[in-house]
């Protein structure tokens, strides 16, 4: 966090760089930072807040169990509905790290009890979904902190993703997400001056965008192993050249800040590095996980890029465990990008060398 | 003069009519990644990426001709591993970093080693054998390349190693004994940890790996608290746990006060309201003593987290003074 005498020396640095007057604005960013730093605590008290909101939300839910608070679906909608609005506004009012225990344990609780009590009255998957859709909505709009509003994105992208819907329009969605965590991440600037609160709400977003590009893969290979919905191979795969082009967009930055000043060479790269994509094209959540690893790795968001190098390593390896070929194959299958990959590097690095040479 | 990070920017791009041109101007001059660290980061990635599918590819044609193989090569292919590992790592010229990590894959191998052993003769060992045999083979390694995974492996090894004796051996038939062995296995790594931290600069190890070390011993004693309250323990498992997981605890709170680390504040607490829940679950697990457990809870954790905000803040504020 900014010491005091820092900040005048910054809003002139920043003052200089756009020509826009900042120093008079200084009292107000002294102020905004002060609250900043009142409501903002290490690594180890959010996580302890977050353990303390689910172990609370627990004993939340056991309690209205034991007090027959569930015996039918209207009460659980009730209830759930209170408590959801309550965490909501708990949220909104006490602006307080240690408060935020209340607001998480109240709104979670609220949405799981909400949910099991509109799964029970209304069985159309469906209606539920949209339902939790507008709820997520709602509580994005008016979420006070990081965690309700990561929790928010979670429940409207899910609720999404969840929506019954043919196989086409969910390999659409998934390409869609990937292309919205894109813009979200690359066109950051944008989004600080759209409105004030999306300073607050870009970190949750972020992640619940990552959680979510990640999850639903791990979702459908967990659905898929107990169930029979075979899309995947069933139809083009529009999603994944949806994040192939994704991935290409996000390239043409990164190719720019590599220095590769040649008019036609990052042509070329995009180009092969489409080519070098286009065998994992029937395997969207590699390619969700390479996404997300380059684009934080460029945007320097160090929890991204430990979460999309987790991903690609298990989604990797997911992908040869489901390979329907003999070991040999797989062996094979191995080794042949495993040349290709070497070969890369001992070109870039001849590259990169000879380009500092110069 | 300090650089704007990504906060900075945000917060004053929200108070001041700073527009969006100069914000992700000034994002990608001071907060992306720049053309160095991309010339750096690319070559490591497929190098990365070509060394683990090369290996995987390996791997797995040994893995299609495995049935077929003698039980020597078996055996010889994967000592010959070992062997080229360990002179890479004695002999060869690269960094030290990669010779850590180089005897960490050594240290792995033993592993592999041990089971095809096992496999190749049939010894009918008990499991905790395989991973004594292990453990004690790389101690050694461990002590020397004084290597903060590696360490990490060990301590793992040396976990699994002892729970599994005391389910196959039937040794520690109480759980909640097991359960204090266990913790107290990983407070001595603990222990050891923080005390070289006043060592020589070479014997210490990184924060992350003691903390990891400590949040297993944490673990480990606040499972046994619950199991005292819940499983009808012994008088002499009791004793056990009692007389170590609390002074143990009062001692960590204690650290964490005069090295001003927030870390050991936030789990030992959390711990003893976790441990204070379960035994009022245990007199009663009716509907009131659910109420009264989950105020408790909500409480206490409040109380918890304000009063480390306010340590936190006295810290900051000390040290801007």
């Amino acid at each position: 966090m900014r010491k005091p005498a820092e900040v005048l020396p910054l809003l002139q640095q920043l003052q200089t760089s756009s020509g826009v007057d900042l120093v008079t604005k200084e009292e107000a960013v002294l102020a905004a930072y002060e609250q900043a730093q009142s409501s903002k605590g290490s690594i180890f008290v959010k996580v302890l807040t977050i353990a303390g909101g689910i172990f609370s939300m627990a004993l939340l839910i056991a309690f209205l169990a034991l007090a027959d608070a569930f015996n039918t679906s209207g009460s659980m909608i009730l209830i759930g509905s209170i408590l959801t609005g309550l965490g909501l506004v708990a949220g909104l009012k006490m602006k307080h790290l240690m408060l935020d225990t209340i607001s998480v344990t109240l709104f979670i609780a609220g949405l799981i009890i909400l949910t099991v009590g509109l799964g029970w009255e209304q069985p159309s998957v469906t209606g539920v979904c949209l339902i939790l859709l507008i709820i997520g909505c709602i509580s994005l709009v008016l979420a006070g902190n990081y965690v309700l509003a990561f929790v928010a994105v979670l429940v409207v992208l899910g609720a999404l993703y969840v929506l019954p819907m043919s196989g086409y329009l969910h390999l659409l969605l998934q390409g869609i997400i990937a292309w919205g965590y894109t813009l979200f991440l690359l066109h950051e600037s944008n989004l600080v001056k759209l409105h004030p609160k999306m300073t607050i709400l870009y970190h949750p977003i972020r992640l619940g965008l990552i959680c979510t590009l990640l999850g639903i893969y791990f979702y459908e290979w967990v659905y898929l192993q107990f169930g029979t919905y075979q899309y995947v191979y069933a139809y083009f795969p529009y999603g994944s050249l949806l994040v192939i082009a994704a991935i290409l967009y996000a390239s043409v930055p990164v190719v720019r800040r590599t220095g590769i000043t040649s008019k036609h060479l990052p042509w070329i790269i995009i180009v092969c590095w489409g080519l070098l994509l286009s065998p994992v094209v029937f395997a969207p959540d590699i390619l969700c996980a390479l996404l997300i690893l380059l684009v934080s790795f460029s945007v320097r968001d160090n929890s991204g890029l430990v979460l999309g190098i987790a991903g690609l390593v298990f989604y990797v390896g997911k992908y040869y465990y489901d390979l329907q070929v003999s070991l040999l194959t797989k062996s094979i299958l191995l080794v042949i990008p495993g040349i290709i990959f070497g070969a890369l590097y001992f070109v870039l690095t001849k590259y990169f060398e000879n380009d500092e040479k110069i | 003069m300090s650089t704007p990070n990504r906060e900075d920017l945000h917060l004053i791009g929200r108070i001041t009519e700073l527009p969006a041109e100069s914000i992700q101007q000034a994002l990608e001059e001071h907060v992306y990644r720049d053309k160095q660290e991309w010339r750096r980061f690319l070559p490591i990635f497929f190098l990365s990426l070509g060394i683990g599918f090369t290996v995987a590819g390996i791997l797995f044609f040994f893995a299609y001709n495995w049935a077929s193989l003698h039980k020597f090569v078996r055996i010889g292919l994967i000592e010959g591993l070992l062997v080229i590992a360990t002179l890479a790592v004695l002999l060869s010229k690269l960094s030290p970093l990669v010779r850590k990590l180089i005897l960490t894959g050594a240290a792995v191998l033993v592993g592999v080693l041990l089971a095809v052993f096992g496999q190749v003769y049939q010894t009918g060992a008990d499991a905790y054998d395989l991973f004594l045999a292990w453990t004690l083979a790389i101690a050694l390694w461990v002590a020397v390349a004084h290597f903060a995974p590696l360490w990490l492996l060990f301590i793992l090894l040396c976990n699994i190693t002892y729970y599994l004796y005391s389910l196959q051996t039937g040794a520690y038939g109480i759980e909640l004994q097991r359960t204090t062995v266990l913790f107290l296995i990983n407070l001595l790594f603990a222990v050891a940890g923080i005390l070289l931290e006043h060592g020589k600069e070479a014997w210490r190890l990184s924060n992350w790996s003691v903390r990891i070390v400590t949040l297993a011993a944490a673990g480990w004693g606040t499972f046994s608290g619950i199991l005292a309250c819940t499983d009808d323990p012994t008088a002499g498992a009791l004793v056990l746990f009692l007389g170590t997981f609390y002074p143990a605890c009062a001692v960590g709170i204690w650290l964490g006060l005069q090295r001003r680390q927030l870390f050991y504040l936030c789990i030992l607490p959390f711990s003893l309201i976790i441990q204070i829940a379960a035994w009022l679950l245990a007199q009663s697990s009716d509907t009131a003593m659910v109420l009264m457990v989950l105020i408790f809870v909500v409480a206490s954790t409040c109380l918890l987290v304000w009063w480390l905000i306010n340590l936190q803040k006295k810290y900051t504020h000390e040290k801007t003074c």
